[in-house]
């Protein structure tokens, strides 16, 4: 072997042990769970639902985030519900009484598919209330 | 004198020990703390977004106003895609040094919102103080 042959042998060698410490950077596919509000102005004893698709199964959570009326946070309870579109209702798998919160109030494990989320009121509103509903799904 | 000094080392010594040992100070719980001033007009609001990048406590503190102990509107919500703020509490504060609202939240964008509750009758200038995780 030719002292060139060497060198270039050398060479090689040292190029493929540089190109394993080269980390290969990943693209940034990975999707985070997609975060949709509500809202709307709910009269009193009616009921008001949204539909939304999940297209991947996991975990919907929904939160009543407000409920205003002039623009002043109220403290009525309103009934909040997921479930599927059923005819032109909603028909609600879970559903609980809440006033307006920041955490979670309800979780629904889903598969891929059609949903919607409901508010309602049940307790008898004395005037037309606007709300904000926060439905975070994957 | 020696006594003393000996006994100084000794506890020296045994501080050394306790941390060679593995005991360490109690963890530091970090708090942001931003600050947001404005006018409110009249019949006016105006509100400023914040995220929280972990769950936790956010305290809204209405730390001035000008002219002084005007009460003023003082909410937490989430902001509406057409920027206003959907307020889920709210209060009728003057000026202090304590936190006048509270709520605790998840990790996600929210929004402080101060307004007019009827008390205002001439521009006044505020500063509030948001604390959060």
């Amino acid at each position: 072997m030719t002292v060139k042959a060497i060198v270039g042998v050398a060479l090689m060698l040292a190029s493929a042990a540089c190109s394993e410490e080269i980390e290969t950077p990943t693209s940034a596919t990975a999707t985070g769970p997609a975060t949709v509000l509500f809202s709307g102005t709910l009269q009193p004893r009616t009921t008001r639902f949204y539909s939304f698709t999940l297209t991947t199964s996991g975990t919907v959570s929904a939160l009543l985030a407000s409920v205003e009326r002039n623009g002043v946070p109220a403290a009525n309870l309103l009934e909040i519900g997921i479930g599927s579109p059923a005819g032109t209702g909603c028909a609600v798998t879970i559903s609980a009484n809440v006033s307006a919160s920041l955490i979670p109030q309800l979780r629904y494990d889903a598969a891929e598919g059609t949903y919607c989320v409901r508010v309602a009121d049940t307790e008898g509103l004395s005037a037309p209330m606007t709300f904000t509903i926060r439905v975070i799904h994957p | 004198m020696r006594i003393r000094i000996a006994a100084i080392c000794w506890v020296a010594l045994l501080a050394g020990a306790c941390e060679d040992a593995g005991i360490t100070s109690p963890s530091e719980t970090t708090i942001d703390l931003n600050t947001f001033s404005s006018i409110i007009n009249p019949g006016s609001t105006a509100s400023r977004e914040f995220t929280l990048t972990s769950g936790g406590t956010v305290a809204i503190t209405l730390t001035t106003t000008a002219p002084s102990g005007v009460a003023l509107g003082l909410g937490i919500g989430i902001p509406r895609s057409s920027g206003s703020c959907a307020l889920s509490a709210g209060v009728e504060a003057v000026a202090g040094g304590a936190a006048q609202i509270a709520m605790t939240a998840e990790a996600a964008t929210y929004c402080a919102k101060v307004y007019d509750p009827g008390t205002v009758t001439a521009p006044t200038t505020f500063t509030i103080v948001i604390s959060r995780p």
